[in-house]
């Protein structure tokens, strides 16, 4: 091959590794960083990072209970949560980081996924998504706030 | 076997960049994230190859012993190209993301960034002088540009990649709370700059202190060229030979703002090294107006035009200007009791330089090769022309430097005649 074109060439092959490794980050999904991320399990909005979480425990109307607001690096989270007797049946997300767009998608991203998974296990003691460490640990906090203040 | 290492190290280095990003990666099936993920990690991978870029150029002694100046730049050059690249792939999926979330066509994307990083003025100044930097490098380009032209590019280009990253450091969500991430990129941008700092500044300017390089003479050799003397104060610590090039920085004004490579003429001696250099119409034309006692920044030495046997009969082929190098390899050469048969290839006859000097050499068989070749009627370096002189030619070992036209053709006739070991120095690689 020519010297001509030995950089452009350099260029093909990273970007086919590039290609390869975000088709790969993408089939292994958030898995790859479960065993790392800690498993976030608030414990109510008492715990640590909540701290400074506003003091509006859960106000209750009906079945639909509205969680505490968790100030999270990327902005306040809010949930609220949807109760058929003590069966969480729906997930809300009323607030949560859009500010930037990939706060927005990452927004996107994880707020269902979360929800699944409250729901799934009837609880707040689920996984933390990777890569949204942050809002998922808001999230999951103002779940909890709204279970705590249901029952 | 050393540059197989380099190029491992290099490699190795990129997956790890690859493991840096790979944690905080969010990549779903949307085509935002696709190319979002796409635009972060060729990002990463261009500015990571962008500290190797300057690596490759900062005259770390190991990878000077290790791969030698001239390949280090012809490394710099295939790595600059795809670097170069990668940068516009990242620009170009990060603006593609935006459109495809917002759908407001490309430049109001690219001006969507704006709003969602930070330091994004900052990042696009920098990226538009690196393209700018790597264009003008390009090949056919370069060439219609004066020299000193492209090396203030080069040099605009240290701070346009301090612009990029702030970007990297403040926008890049891989850093973005994640305290060690963030860490190790500083420190990779740190130890570069460190390097280019220690060896490219503080370096020259410790060895001035010692050697205290001076011009002492300028003669000129013929109507084109001419010789500059430059003394150190310090014989017993210069190691440079014939054949080897540094870089040099007149302190003078006209002079001051460039460093230029030049080949060493002579065999170093008793403190004194010789440059001899061709008039092109630039900077190699003002060298004649230094006075003595000039002040002189010298890096180096570099290159291995100098080869590794120590005895069997030699044929040096010059071209023009690469009667310098070659001049300087003859005597050492002659002195180590090796035939030396020199071709010497002008196209007028008044351009031919050192002629008494050679006739003084008594141990040295110059043959000149004068006239331009439609004048001739016949290619003077042609096999053919080259047998005739030089009968011997497969036996010998050849050096050949001159301008790159002239070592193409040269080295097609030696292979011709049969001659395996060639060494080759073009005159204008930097």
């Amino acid at each position: 091959m020519s010297r001509r074109w030995q950089g452009t060439a350099l260029f093909a092959v990273i970007m086919a590794g590039v290609s390869a490794t975000v088709a790969g980050r993408m089939l292994v999904g958030g898995a790859a960083d479960h065993a790392a991320a800690s498993p976030a399990a608030p414990k109510g909005s008492s715990s640590g990072s909540s701290g400074d979480s506003s003091s509006g425990s859960g106000t209750s109307s009906g079945d639909t209970v509205t969680g505490a607001i968790e100030q999270t690096r990327f902005g306040p989270v809010q949930v609220s949560v949807t109760f058929s007797g003590s069966k969480i049946t729906a997930v809300t997300t009323l607030e949560a980081p859009s500010e930037r767009g990939r706060d927005q998608m990452l927004t996107e991203y994880a707020t269902p996924l979360l929800e699944k998974e409250v729901i799934a296990s009837q609880s707040a003691r689920v996984d933390t998504i990777s890569g949204a460490t942050y809002t998922s640990e808001g999230y999951l906090a103002s779940v909890q706030s709204a279970i705590d203040s249901h029952t | 076997m050393k540059r197989g290492l380099v190029t491992l190290l290099v490699v190795v280095g990129g997956l790890a960049v690859v493991a840096l990003w790979w944690p905080t990666a969010v990549v779903t099936a949307s085509g935002a994230a696709l190319t979002t993920a796409v635009a972060e990690l060729a990002g990463m991978v261009g500015s990571y190859l962008v500290c190797i870029q300057l690596l490759l150029v900062a005259r770390v002694p190991l990878l000077e012993r290790a791969i030698g100046l001239d390949r280090l730049v012809a490394w710099h050059k295939v790595v600059g190209t795809s670097t170069l690249f990668l940068v516009l792939a990242h620009v170009s999926f990060m603006t593609l993301s935006q459109w495809i979330s917002n759908g407001h066509g490309p430049i109001a994307a690219y001006l969507g960034l704006f709003g969602l990083y930070p330091d994004m003025l900052t990042a696009t100044i920098g990226t538009g002088i690196v393209l700018l930097a790597g264009l003008l490098s390009a090949q056919g380009l370069r060439r219609l540009l004066p020299y000193e032209v492209w090396y203030w590019t080069h040099v605009t280009t240290y701070v346009a990649i301090f612009l990029t990253f702030l970007h990297q450091v403040s926008a890049g969500p891989v850093f973005t709370g994640h305290p060690l991430a963030r860490g190790v990129w500083i420190a990779m941008y740190a130890a570069t700059g460190a390097s280019i700092l220690f060896w490219r500044i503080a370096m020259p300017v410790l060895r001035f202190a010692e050697h205290r390089f001076q011009v002492v003479a300028v003669v000129p050799e013929s109507p084109r060229m001419t010789s500059v003397w430059i003394r150190s104060r310090r014989p017993d610590l210069l190691e440079v030979r014939p054949g080897q090039f540094m870089l040099f920085r007149f302190l003078e004004w006209g002079h001051l703002l460039t460093a230029h490579p030049y080949s060493i003429s002579n065999v170093p001696a008793d403190g004194l090294i010789r440059i001899t250099v061709a008039d092109l119409g630039d900077h190699s034309g003002r060298l004649r107006e230094l006075r003595p006692g000039t002040k002189v920044l010298l890096e180096g030495p570099f290159g291995g035009f100098v080869g590794r046997r120590r005895s069997g009969a030699v044929l040096l082929v010059a071209g023009g200007a690469g009667i310098g190098p070659i001049r300087g390899l003859a005597e050492q050469f002659a002195r180590m009791g090796r035939s030396v048969v020199v071709l010497y290839r002008v196209s007028r006859r008044e351009d031919l330089a050192f002629y008494d000097e050679f006739t003084g050499l008594p141990d040295i068989s110059v043959i000149t090769l004068v006239g331009r070749r439609d004048e001739l009627g016949f290619d003077p370096l042609s096999a053919e022309s080259i047998g005739y002189y030089v009968p011997d030619a497969a036996q010998r070992e050849a050096f050949v430097c001159g301008p790159p036209a002239m070592i193409e053709r040269t080295a097609d006739s030696l292979g011709q005649l049969g001659v395996r070991r060639v060494q080759f120095e073009e005159l204008s690689f930097a």
